[in-house]
């Protein structure tokens, strides 16, 4: 139970899997809490002897086999066990007791549905239920007619309209949580490409500096990797795995080695032993300055501290449209960003440097593509065009 | 995550906040729709109920007013860019909407109105909003099903008690609670990580752009750039036929560095603090953001990023995969100390203090093995005593 209150709390660092594991587990939960209270006292309704036995029994198949399920990892299976047990319960009690009460039983399992928070699952098995709910009410309608109400007659009515309603604000959620974290979720990975590139090009210079001044590199630097072996000794004898037979001091040099060889190929080798490729393999993410794990850390430490650009309004907007509000500064931006991308060195030679300056063909180009969407609107593009021969003399 | 950039954590809330006003203004939108919606359906229940023609217009005129208040706080946004008191007021205001519906009506099919306005009210998904949602409905869930026990004598064949009613509605609040957590929880932490990598973006173009300039010994001519900028429009302008509106504005962005804002205001009567604030997108020397448009746009070309991943679909990179044997964690985590404490081309040196600051903030403790962690933290003598002189980048003998 501690275990999956920490999970419910940390949820967002959970993948898919492990956040529908812990939703399942909280929906059976409620589902046995909520069966132990409403099937004993459903016995004594009409209901006829063979629906008494059947019910609870099935009910209990079904709450076994998704914790079953569950322990195998089969989250996705066991969710939809959940909710055939919901929606079994909700169509027993509507059929078999009070309609009022089956009727907000149609909000419990939308509720239930809801919580799994899938879109697909929602329309289906929401909209099977919702339209159940409504042709239930209309077939039933003598039943839900609010007697010596002044709505009497209406009240069938109102039943539906808010169960139709209540279905399709939710969908209105899924919906637009759906596009504004699709949105998001682009705008990171987009930026992360960007990073990623960036950091290729930090180490290219690195690499040109290097060789300009003479250095040697980090990781051939023998001092370093005297440092790290004798701290890592260090580490690995505090800890719990220091009586392991694995010598610390070859695992240090192994990692040395890898920095001058090919891992694909160390992998694909056969003659090599699985413990040798296990290494191998695990180290790849941490090799010094390899676009990796170790340097996405690297550089997460060394911003750490730094403060990055002023501008605190607009701060992440790149597109003209949000960040200028007059055609004049829409223009000042245009140029600038003309003449720095005609003038400045912005991407890599075909030599594999960082030499490239774009022509005015080439920023026309770039300019007209679908990609600049993202920074200039038709506007500014149509006014670059118009005036190309201004940007191409004066600029 | 507020940490992982740099130490200002509340100006990554800041920056987080902002994202989160950007898309609560869009749900606002969704929210007033769907209240449009339900203006007539609910004037037509009141109709139907027989309702006196005055109690159907004050309904009709609550409605106009949440929407009038939420219209304003949208297209006001400058002037009112703190769109909670919207929410709030929307918030209240269906409620009572749906109060005066159940006590209006007293028909048992009118009391999932309530469940109706909740469901509205979470489309926000902010937290504070939340929390008032779930209250108002246990609480006027629970005061109507046990002082109006009208409302549930009426199904015709059976009469829920007043108890299952109430579990009912606890288990409906108790899932849609937990269902908002976790929702909550994950926007944002999708916020965070989406501000997180854009600062990042922003640090990585200031270290290409410094190593550039320590490459080819030659550093960015910001005043250059004015110059020919100006030229430019003098000749446009002319061509056209119109006086050059560019010059002052260039002016201004030439004094953004050297002044503060209130002087800039005071100097150039005529500019206001929005305008100031689209200038500042374009100075050279301080601000810098058209520069990182410019070279960001340069990557766009040939940039691959039609693979679809999620956020939650993958680890994040992390010196902590499970998979990973503990004396491969040790040489990583190691490394990375290592690097951090020695002078690089690309950024200096940080102290052990310093560097343990970072690795015991919470998200970047997270990344790390725990026991590791510990075992560098209990033996800080240790590490700080290391002689680290002779790490630094050496020239090849």
């Amino acid at each position: 139970m501690k275990d999956l209150i920490y999970k419910v709390r940390n949820s967002e660092f959970l993948t898919f899997n492990e956040s529908l594991k812990v939703k399942v587990t909280l929906v059976m939960i409620f589902l046995l809490f909520f069966a132990s209270l409403t099937v004993p006292i459903s016995i004594f309704e009409d209901i006829s002897l063979s629906l008494r036995i059947v019910v609870p029994s099935v009910f209990f198949v079904l709450f076994v086999s998704t914790f079953i399920l569950l322990s195998f990892d089969k989250s996705r299976i066991a969710m939809h066990l959940s909710i055939y047990t919901f929606l079994g319960l909700t169509v027993y009690y509507v059929d078999g007791s009070g309609q009022l009460y089956g009727y907000f039983l149609f909000f419990i399992t939308l509720t239930v549905i809801i919580f799994y928070q899938d879109i697909t699952t929602y329309i289906l098995y929401g909209g099977i239920l919702t339209g159940y709910g409504v042709y239930y009410i209309q077939v039933n309608e003598s039943l839900m007619i609010d007697n010596g109400y002044s709505l009497s007659e209406t009240g069938p009515v109102i039943y539906q309209t808010i169960l139709i309603s209540f279905f399709l604000v939710y969908l209105v959620q899924f919906i637009l949580t759906d596009s504004i974290n699709d949105n998001l979720n682009t705008d990171y990975l987009k930026t992360k490409k960007i990073n990623e590139r960036y950091r290729s090009y930090i180490f290219r210079y690195l690499s040109d500096i290097e060789d300009r001044e003479n250095m040697t590199p980090i990781k051939d630097n023998s001092h370093f990797q005297e440092c790290v072996r004798d701290v890592s000794t260090f580490i690995a004898n505090k800890s719990t795995h220091s009586n392991t037979n694995i010598d610390i001091h070859e695992v240090v040099d192994f990692y040395f080695f890898l920095h001058k060889q090919n891992i694909n190929d160390i992998i694909d080798r056969n003659d090599l032993s699985p413990q040798v490729k296990k290494y191998a393999t695990q180290f790849q993410k941490y090799l010094i300055y390899g676009i990796n794990d170790l340097d996405t850390l690297l550089f997460k430490g060394i911003f750490y501290y730094q403060k990055g650009i002023d501008n605190k309004v607009n701060r992440y907007n790149t597109h003209f449209d949000e960040i200028f509000s007059n055609k004049t500064n829409r223009i000042l931006g245009l140029v600038m960003m003309y003449l720095f991308l005609t003038n400045e060195i912005t991407q890599i030679d075909q030599w594999g440097r960082i030499q490239k300056i774009l022509t005015h063909q080439e920023v026309k180009t770039l300019f007209k593509s679908k990609e600049m969407r993202q920074i200039l609107s038709f506007e500014d593009i149509n006014f670059f065009l118009k005036n190309e021969n201004f940007f191409k003399k004066f600029l | 995550m507020l940490n992982t950039i740099f130490k200002e954590s509340s100006f990554i809330d800041q920056q987080i906040n902002r994202l989160e006003l950007k898309h609560l203004r869009k749900k606002t939108i969704f929210v007033s729709a769907i209240l449009i919606a339900l203006i007539t359906p609910t004037l037509l229940v009141l109709y139907a109920a027989e309702a006196p023609f005055r109690d159907i217009l004050v309904y009709f005129f609550l409605f106009i007013f949440v929407l009038g208040i939420n219209g304003i706080f949208i297209f006001y946004k400058h002037l009112l860019p703190n769109i909670y008191l919207s929410m709030y007021i929307t918030t209240i205001g269906l409620y009572l909407v749906a109060f005066g519906l159940i006590l209006d009506i007293q028909s048992p099919s009118i009391f999932t109105v309530l469940f109706l306005a909740y469901a509205i009210i979470s489309l926000y998904q902010e937290v504070k909003v939340s929390i008032l949602n779930n209250i108002i409905l246990l609480i006027s869930g629970g005061i109507f099903l046990s002082i109006s026990p009208i409302i549930l004598e009426n199904a015709n064949s059976f009469t829920p008690s007043a108890f299952f009613m109430l579990f009912i509605l606890v288990v409906f609040v108790a899932l849609l609670s937990v269902t908002s957590f976790i929702l909550i929880k994950r926007k944002n932490y999708i916020y965070r990580q989406v501000v997180d990598v854009k600062e990042e973006e922003y640090k990585y173009n200031e270290t290409i752009l410094e190593m550039q300039a320590a490459y080819r010994k030659k550093t960015f001519d910001y005043e250059s750039y004015y110059h020919i900028t100006d030229k430019f429009t003098d000749e446009i302008s002319e061509t056209i036929g119109i006086s050059n509106v560019f010059k002052e504005r260039l002016k201004i962005i030439k004094d953004i560095p050297k002044l503060s804002d209130e002087k800039l205001l005071n100097q150039y009567p005529e500019l206001r603090r929005n305008d100031l604030e689209e200038l500042k997108q374009l100075e050279l020397s301080k601000h810098k953001k058209i520069v990182y448009i410019a070279f960001k746009a340069a990557q766009l070309s040939d940039l691959d990023s039609d693979h679809k991943e999620f956020l939650f679909e993958k680890k994040n990179e992390s010196i902590n995969h499970r998979t990973d044997d503990f004396m491969v964690k040790v040489v990583a985590t190691t490394t990375l100390y290592l690097m951090l404490r020695i002078d690089k081309p690309f950024a200096e040196k940080l102290t052990h203090d310093k560097i343990m600051s970072i690795f015991s903030d919470n998200d970047f403790y997270h990344l790390l093995d725990g026991e590791i962690y510990q075992i560098m933290k209990d033996n800080e003598s240790y590490l700080k005593n290391l002689d680290l002189s002779k790490l630094d980048y050496e020239v090849k003998k």
